[in-house]
C-alpha cells in the first residue's frame, strides 16, 4: 500500500469521524444564541474559539464536517450512478443512442460548472438537496465518459466476444463483464471528483447558494466570517484548512488509487 | 481529414444549439423574472402585467426564443433588460477584464508550472519532486476565493503593498491596470498551477521513457540536456492541451475570485444578470462560454491529428 | 460620455489612489511589524508611476461615494430599486417638491402653491428659467406631461398610486399647474418629492433609462456598467442660489463589505453613506481619518407573517411570536447593535413616530402561556423565506433561536430576492413567514392594502390610514398615524424587528452629506471638502 493511500485515507477517515460523532456528541454548543459569548479568541472559549453569535468554532466544524462531506459524497455518489448507467448504455448500445446520449453529455459539458450550479441553485431554490444536485449534475459528464470509455475498451475484448456468442444477453454482459473491469477507473474517479465537490460546495456557500443556515457547513462558515477577518482571523482560517484538507486527503487518496489500478498513469 | 473536420464542426454547432435550447429553457423555469426583480416589493399584478408588456415577455416562449436566437445568428446579442445597453457591449466591458486575468494567472502558473514539474520529472523520486509534490497537492487543495482573502488580509489591509480590489479601469494606464489584477490572478493561478506542475511531470517523465531520448542519452547527452533538448519540446503539445482547457475553467472560475476582488468581470456580471434575472445576458453569457469550451475542444482534438508528437518521433 | 472621459482627465490623481500610504491607521493586527517593514517597499512601488494620491494644496472638487448595490437602469420613474434615487434623485433629477435631510418637504421646481379650502386643488407656481440638461425648457406643460405620465394606465411607474385621486392636471400658464383631486391626499407634497415622481421632458423620456436627462445640478458623464458612473457639473443649472460646489462625482458600487472597508481604506472610496458591515463599522469609528456617522433610514425589517393561514390567522399566535424576540439582542446578533428596535411599521424619522416596542415587549414566558391558550402548549413548527442578503440571514437565523425557546422550530428557506420573493411570497402568497427590508418612507399604508402578502385586513386600521391620508389638519392627521402605529403594533401582523442604521462614513474633510436618510438619496448638492 502507498504512502499516499495511506495518508490520504488517514486523512479522509479522521474527517468522516468527527464528522459522525459530530451527529451525536460535540465539545461545545452548535445552536442557539449567546450574544455574551460571541468571537472568543481560541482558547479563551473552546479550543477554536467562537463565532458572531457564540457557537464553538472546533463543534461547528465537526458539524460542518458532517454536512460538506455529506454533500460531496451524496453529490459524486448521485454522479457516478447516473454516469456510469448512462457511459454503459451508451458503450453497450452504440450506434443514435450513442451518439443522442454523449451529446447531451457534451452539451452538460459545455456549460461551466459554477454557471450551471447557480442556475440550478437559483432554480432549485433553498434546501439540502440543492447544493447536491447542483454539484451532482456537472460530474455526470466526467462518468459517463470514464463508463464509457472503458466499457468500449472492455466489450472489444475476447472473453465477451465469447460471452455474447454464447449467448449471453448485453445486461448479464455488461454486469458480470464489464462492470467490474470499469469499476477501478470510476472509483478514482470518484475519489478526485470528491475533492472538486468539497471546493464546488464551499464556493457556492460562499456566494451565498449553499445549505441553509442553521446547519454548519465549512464554505458557509468562511462566507460568514469574512466581515470578521480582522476582529476574528480564527474564524475564516478554520473553515479553509478544514476545506484545504479534505480535499487534499481525498486527491491523495485518488493518486494512490490510481497507482494500485493503473501504475502506467499515476503523475 | 477535410471530411472529418467538417463533421466535427457540425457536431459542434448541433452541441451549442443544445446549449442555447437548454439555457432557454432553464431561464423560463426559473421562479420571478425581470418585472418582478425591477418592481420588487412594489410589484403589484397590474405593474407587474404593465412591464411585462412594455418588456414583451407577455409573447410566447416560441417567439421569444426565435427573437433571442436569430439575433444571434445575426451578431446582436440583444438588449439587456437591467440596464438598457446592447449585450454586446456589457459583455466586451467585462472580457476587457476578465480575460487579462485569466491570461495573467495563466501565465504565472505556467511560469511556475513548467519549471518545477521539468525538475520533478528530472529528480524523479527525489527530494525536488517530493516538494513539488507538495506543492501541487497543496495548491489544488486550497480554495482560490480563500486564498484571495488571505491575499486582501496580508498585501492590502495589513502591508498597504496592493490595491484591496476593484478595478480602475485600463484608460487609468496599463500599470495600474494590471496592479489591480496581479493579487486576483495569483490567487486564481494557484490551482492551476498545482494541476499544470503535476501534468508537466508526469507528461515530460513519459517522454524520458521514449525511444528517441533513449538514444539522445545514448549518444552521450546528459540526463539534464536530454530533458530540456528533446523531453520537454515534445512534452509540450501534452501540456499546452491541458492549458487550452484550462483557460476556459480560469475564465469561468474567475466567478468567486471576482466576488472577492470586487472586479467588474464576466462572472459578475453572469452572477449579477441571474439575480436581476437579466435572461438574455444569461443567456448569451452561457452561450459564449459553451462556445469558448467547445471551440477550445475542437482545437485540441485538431492539433492531436497534426501534431502528436509520438507519430512525428516515430515517423 | 466625452464629459466622462474629460472629467477622468481632469482627476488624474485618483486613480492612484488606491496605493496612497495610509497616516491614521489604528488598526491593531499581528501583521502590523511586517507592515513597516514594507512600506519603504511601498514607497518604492509608488514612486514607479501610476500616481500616488500626493495631498492636494486646494480643496478637491470632486468625490468618490461608494454605494452597495448597483442602480438597475436610471429612470426613478421606471423601476423600484431605491438605488436607482440613490444615484439620480436631487443630481439629475428634480421634482416639483423636495425632501430635505431632516425629512422635511421644500419648494423645488415648484416655487409655492395654494391648496383650496377642501384640499382638492393645487395651485403649484413654477420656477422660472429652468431648462434640462439637453436644453429643453422646463414650464407647466412639462410638469403636466410628466404627472400625466405617471398616472397613465399603461404607466409602469412604482409608484402609480400615489396619483390614485388625481382627476385632471391643468397647465393653466406657463408658470402654472393646476392639479384637482376627487378626494384629499394629504401626503401629495411628499410624495411628489419622491425620486418615482420627478420631472421628465417629452423629448427624453423613454432613454432614461440609460441617458438620463433631468433639471439637476449634476448631468451623466459616463455609466461603466458593473463598476461606476460618473456625474458631471451641469453648467446651465437653473438654480444659482443652490449650485453644487463639487464639479463632478463618481459611484463606485461595492457591493462585498470587506472590499468597501478596504476601498475607504486605501482612499479609493472617499464616503460610503450606507456602509455594508456592521461588524467592520467599529474599526472605522477609531479611525481619526474617517468621520462616522450613524444615522437612522427608512429600512424597516420585519419579518412578515401570512395572517391568512393556521395558526398565524390568531392574533395571540403573532404576539407570542412576538414576545418571544429579545429586540435588543437581535440589533446586537444581526447589526452589532446598530439599529433602532421598533414596535410598529414606523421608524423615527416619520412625522407621528411613536415608541411602541413595549406593546409586547420581550417575555418568552408570557409568550409560551399564550401560546398555550391558543391551543398550542407545546408549539408548533414554521418556515421562514429568507432572502440572500447578509441582515436578513442573519436575523433568521437568531430568530430561529430565540423562537426555539417558545417551542416554535423555524425553518430557514433560503429564498432569492427579489425575483424569487416576488414570485412566491409577493404574487402567490406562498410562505408561512418571511422577513425583509421595507425601504419607501412612510409606507405603513401597505398594510391596508388589498391581498399585500401580509394578508392583514383590518376595518379599524384601513379607517386610520384613510383618516391620516385624507386629513387636512395636521394634529389629527399625525393622530391618525399614531392611532394606525398602535393597531399594527397590537394585531401584529409581522414583527416589527428593527430599522436599520445608516452606517455613514466618509473622510472627515468632507461636509454636506446627510447624516440621516428619511428618503433613500445621496444628495450631492451641498457637499464640498473643507481645506
Amino acid at each position: 500500500m502507498s504512502r499516499r493511500l495511506l495518508i490520504g485515507g488517514a486523512i479522509v477517515a479522521a474527517l468522516a469521524g468527527a464528522g459522525l460523532l459530530s451527529l451525536a456528541w460535540t465539545p461545545g454548543r452548535v445552536s442557539g444564541l449567546r450574544i455574551a459569548e460571541r468571537l472568543k479568541a481560541p482558547l479563551e472559549a473552546g479550543m477554536l474559539g467562537t463565532d458572531q453569535l457564540g457557537r464553538d468554532v472546533l463543534s461547528l466544524l465537526m458539524a460542518g464536517a458532517a454536512n460538506s462531506l455529506g454533500i460531496a459524497c451524496a453529490a459524486v455518489a448521485t454522479g457516478l450512478l447516473a454516469g456510469a448507467a448512462i457511459g454503459l448504455l451508451a458503450a453497450a448500445r452504440g450506434g443514435i443512442l450513442d451518439a443522442a446520449l454523449m451529446r447531451v453529455m457534451d452539451v452538460v459539458f459545455a456549460v461551466p460548472p459554477i454557471l450551471s450550479a447557480m442556475m440550478l441553485a437559483a432554480f432549485l431554490g433553498g434546501g439540502p438537496g440543492t447544493a447536491t444536485i447542483a454539484i451532482a449534475v456537472f460530474t455526470v459528464p466526467v462518468f459517463a465518459r470514464v463508463a464509457r470509455a472503458g466499457a468500449m475498451r472492455v466489450l472489444k475484448r475476447d472473453f465477451v466476444l465469447a460471452a455474447r456468442g454464447a449467448g449471453k444477453s448485453s445486461a448479464r454482459i455488461a454486469a458480470e463483464h464489464v462492470a467490474p473491469n470499469v469499476a477501478g477507473d470510476l472509483l478514482v474517479q470518484a475519489t478526485l471528483q470528491l475533492g472538486l465537490a468539497i471546493l464546488t460546495e464551499a464556493g457556492l456557500s460562499f456566494l451565498g447558494l449553499g445549505l441553509a443556515p442553521p446547519a454548519p457547513s465549512w464554505g458557509r462558515m468562511l462566507a460568514d466570517s469574512q466581515t470578521f477577518f480582522l476582529q476574528a482571523p480564527w474564524l475564516a482560517l478554520a473553515p479553509g484548512f478544514a476545506i484545504a484538507l479534505a480535499v487534499l486527503g481525498f486527491n491523495l487518496l485518488g493518486d494512490g488509487l490510481r497507482d494500485r489500478f493503473d501504475p502506467r498513469r499515476s503523475p | 481529414m477535410a471530411a472529418l473536420v467538417a463533421g466535427r464542426l457540425a457536431g459542434l454547432l448541433l452541441t451549442l444549439f443544445l446549449v442555447s435550447v437548454a439555457v432557454f429553457a432553464a431561464m423560463e423555469m426559473l421562479p420571478g423574472d425581470t418585472a418582478s426583480a425591477r418592481l420588487g416589493t412594489q410589484a403589484t399584478p397590474e405593474a407587474l402585467a404593465a412591464l411585462r408588456a412594455e418588456l414583451g415577455l407577455d409573447r410566447s416562449a416560441l417567439q421569444r426564443y426565435l427573437g433571442w436566437i436569430g439575433g444571434v445568428l445575426t451578431g446582436d446579442l440583444g438588449t439587456s433588460f437591467t440596464y438598457g445597453v446592447p449585450v454586446a457591449k456589457l459583455v466586451a466591458d467585462r472580457l476587457a477584464v476578465t480575460l487579462p486575468l485569466a491570461g495573467l494567472a495563466l501565465v504565472l502558473a505556467v511560469m511556475v508550472a513548467l519549471p518545477l514539474g521539468t525538475l520533478a520529472a528530472a529528480r524523479a523520486d527525489r527530494a525536488p519532486d517530493a516538494a513539488a509534490a507538495l506543492f501541487a497537492q497543496g495548491a489544488l487543495a486550497l480554495p482560490n476565493f480563500w486564498i484571495g482573502l488571505l491575499l486582501i488580509l496580508v498585501f492590502a489591509t495589513t502591508l498597504h503593498w496592493m490595491p484591496a480590489g476593484g478595478f480602475p479601469g485600463w484608460e487609468a494606464g496599463i500599470g495600474a491596470g494590471l496592479k489591480a489584477l496581479v493579487m486576483p490572478a495569483v490567487a486564481l493561478a494557484l490551482p492551476q498551477a498545482g494541476v499544470l506542475t503535476r501534468v508537466t511531470r508526469s507528461a515530460v517523465l513519459d517522454m524520458v521513457n521514449e525511444d528517441f531520448v533513449r538514444l539522445a542519452r545514448a549518444k552521450g547527452l546528459t540526463r539534464r540536456r536530454a530533458i530540456l533538448r528533446h523531453a520537454l519540446p515534445n512534452a509540450l503539445p501534452t501540456i499546452l492541451t491541458v492549458l487550452g482547457f484550462q483557460f476556459t475553467f480560469l475564465v469561468a472560475g474567475a466567478v468567486l475570485v471576482e466576488n472577492v476582488f470586487n472586479l467588474p468581470g464576466l462572472g459578475s456580471l453572469a452572477r449579477q444578470a441571474l439575480v436581476q434575472r437579466d435572461v438574455v445576458v444569461i443567456q448569451d453569457v452561457v452561450l459564449i462560454f459553451a462556445a469558448l469550451t467547445i471551440l477550445v475542444n475542437f482545437i485540441v482534438d485538431l492539433s492531436y491529428l497534426v501534431l502528436d508528437p509520438r507519430l512525428r518521433a516515430r515517423r | 460620455m466625452c464629459g466622462a472621459a474629460k472629467s477622468f482627465a481632469a482627476h488624474p490623481a485618483r486613480h492612484g489612489a488606491g496605493f496612497r500610504h495610509l497616516d491614521g491607521d489604528t488598526m491593531q493586527n499581528p501583521l502590523t511589524r511586517l507592515a513597516r517593514f514594507g512600506r519603504a517597499t511601498a514607497a518604492a512601488l509608488a514612486l514607479l508611476g501610476v500616481g500616488t494620491g500626493a495631498t492636494l494644496a486646494e480643496p478637491r472638487s470632486d468625490i468618490v461615494v461608494g454605494m452597495a448595490i448597483e442602480p438597475a437602469g436610471l429612470d426613478p420613474t421606471a423601476a423600484a430599486p431605491v438605488a436607482i434615487g440613490q444615484v439620480v434623485w436631487q443630481n439629475v433629477f428634480e421634482g416639483l417638491t423636495r425632501i430635505d435631510g431632516e425629512g422635511r418637504v421644500q419648494p423645488q421646481l415648484a416655487k409655492s402653491w395654494t391648496i383650496s379650502p377642501d384640499g382638492l386643488v393645487y395651485t403649484f407656481d413654477l420656477a422660472e428659467n429652468v431648462t434640462f440638461s439637453n436644453g429643453a425648457p422646463f414650464d407647466a406643460g412639462t410638469a403636466k406631461f410628466s404627472l400625466d405620465r405617471m398616472r397613465a394606465a399603461d404607466s409602469t411607474n412604482p409608484q402609480k398610486q400615489f396619483l390614485a385621486n388625481v382627476v385632471s392636471t391643468e397647465a393653466r400658464d406657463p408658470r402654472t399647474l393646476v392639479v384637482t383631486l376627487s378626494k384629499p391626499a394629504a401626503n401629495l407634497l411628499f410624495w411628489l418629492a419622491w425620486p418615482a415622481s420627478v420631472m421628465v421632458e417629452p423629448g427624453s423620456a423613454a432613454t432614461n433609462r440609460t441617458q438620463p436627462v433631468g433639471t439637476g445640478p449634476f448631468k451623466l458623464g459616463e455609466w461603466r456598467q458593473g463598476d461606476r458612473l460618473t456625474l458631471v457639473r451641469n453648467e446651465t443649472y437653473w438654480n444659482a442660489a443652490d449650485a453644487p460646489k463639487l464639479d463632478g462625482a463618481t459611484f463606485r458600487f461595492i457591493a462585498d463589505p470587506q472590499a468597501q472597508a478596504a476601498a475607504l481604506q486605501s482612499g479609493g472610496v472617499d464616503a460610503f453613506p450606507e456602509f455594508g458591515a456592521p461588524e467592520l463599522y467599529a474599526g472605522l469609528e477609531t479611525n481619526d481619518r474617517f468621520e462616522t456617522v450613524v444615522g437612522v433610514t427608512e429600512l424597516k425589517v420585519v419579518a412578515g407573517l401570512n395572517n391568512r393561514i393556521k395558526p398565524l390567522d390568531d392574533p395571540r399566535v403573532r404576539q407570542a411570536l412576538m414576545m418571544a424576540i429579545d429586540r435588543a439582542s437581535l440589533v446586537e446578533g444581526a447589526y452589532s447593535g446598530y439599529g433602532t428596535p421598533i414596535g410598529s411599521h414606523y421608524t423615527p424619522n416619520d412625522p407621528g413616530f411613536r415608541d411602541l416596542t413595549a406593546v409586547h415587549a420581550y417575555d418568552p414566558d408570557k409568550a409560551r402561556a399564550l401560546l398555550a391558550q391558543a391551543g398550542y402548549p407545546d408549539g408548533f413548527a414554521l418556515s421562514i423565506k429568507t432572502p440572500q442578503m447578509a441582515y436578513a440571514t442573519r436575523s433568521a437565523e437568531i430568530l430561529q433561536a430565540m423562537l426555539a425557546e417558545i417551542g416554535v422550530t423555524l425553518t430557514i428557506v433560503p429564498t432569492e430576492f427579489p425575483a424569487a420573493w416576488v414570485d412566491q411570497v409577493l404574487t402567490r402568497h406562498d410562505f408561512e413567514m418571511t422577513i425583509v427590508a421595507h425601504a419607501e418612507p412612510l409606507d405603513i399604508a401597505i398594510y391596508g392594502r388589498d391581498n399585500y402578502y401580509f394578508g392583514y385586513d383590518d376595518a379599524e386600521f384601513k379607517a386610520a390610514i384613510a383618516a391620516a391620508e385624507t386629513s387636512l389638519d395636521e394634529e389629527k392627521r399625525l393622530e391618525a398615524y399614531g392611532t394606525a402605529q398602535e393597531i399594527l403594533a397590537r394585531d401584529v401582523p409581522a414583527l416589527f424587528l428593527f430599522v436599520m442604521p445608516k452606517l455613514g462614513v466618509w473622510d472627515a474633510r468632507i461636509e454636506g452629506l446627510w447624516h440621516d436618510e428619511p428618503i433613500p438619496a445621496n444628495d450631492l448638492t451641498s457637499v464640498s471638502w473643507r481645506e
